[in-house]
């Protein structure tokens, strides 16, 4: 009985020893981890210094930015929609002209285009569709 | 091969013929400059016939995004409701 007495004073001493030296150890990392996090957030704050704020561009030079690209915009939509015009004089009045000299031409050509239209807007209609049902973007 | 005597066709025809194909041509030019990126095409078809690409392009880019839209709504509502 002394002798398991003994024994059981023993290993609770050695367990004792244990734990101290796994909190020693496991103490060590952390501090490390704080010294380096501590180093991190030094670096960090010193990178906020050294960056000064950008300041906003000046409200009135925005606006004028966009009057510009607006006005450039314009001109350019005018100018492809009198290029379309001089274009379209030109389609009529050669259609016109194919009228008046062969008026079986001019039928198939309308024809051939009606249909080809209307084919377009099904074959777009059934593709969506697919597109739809499939659940495919 | 029959050719058309010229005199048959009014000029107050040829000229409202050519009116109405340069309406519907200029209109789908402007919208379509909007949504598409084949404005030319549809510009250009649109001075051939009348009313065919006008149907076409009312269906491709009018009603079906109207209705897809309408339909997405719909389910919206009805998921919203569930």
């Amino acid at each position: 009985m002394k002798w398991n007495k003994e024994e059981r004073e023993r290993s609770a001493d050695l367990n004792k020893q244990e734990r101290a030296h796994a909190e020693i150890v496991h103490e060590e990392p952390f501090a490390e981890d704080q010294a380096l996090i501590a180093q991190l957030m030094q670096g960090f704050e010193q990178m906020e210094l050294a960056i000064r704020q950008p300041e906003p561009p000046p409200l009135h030079e925005l606006e004028r930015f966009v009057a510009v690209e607006k006005r450039k915009l314009r001109r350019r939509a005018g100018l492809e929609v009198a290029l379309f015009l001089i274009m379209a004089l030109a389609i009529i009045g050669g259609n016109m002209l194919l009228a008046s000299m062969n008026i079986v031409v001019f039928a198939v050509i309308q024809g051939l285009v009606f249909v080809g239209a209307i084919a377009f807007a099904f074959r777009f209609f059934y593709r969506s569709k697919k597109k739809v049902k499939s659940g495919h973007a | 091969m029959p050719k058309t005597n010229p005199e048959s066709v009014p000029l107050w025809a040829v000229v409202l013929i050519a009116c109405i194909l340069l309406i519907q041509s200029l209109f789908l030019f402007i919208h379509s400059r909007r949504h598409t990126k084949y404005y030319w095409i549809w510009g250009i078809v649109g001075l051939i016939q009348f009313p065919g690409p006008l149907v076409a392009y009312w269906l491709v880019h009018i009603y079906w995004p109207l209705r897809k839209e309408r339909l997405k709504n719909r389910k919206h509502q009805y998921g919203s409701n569930e």
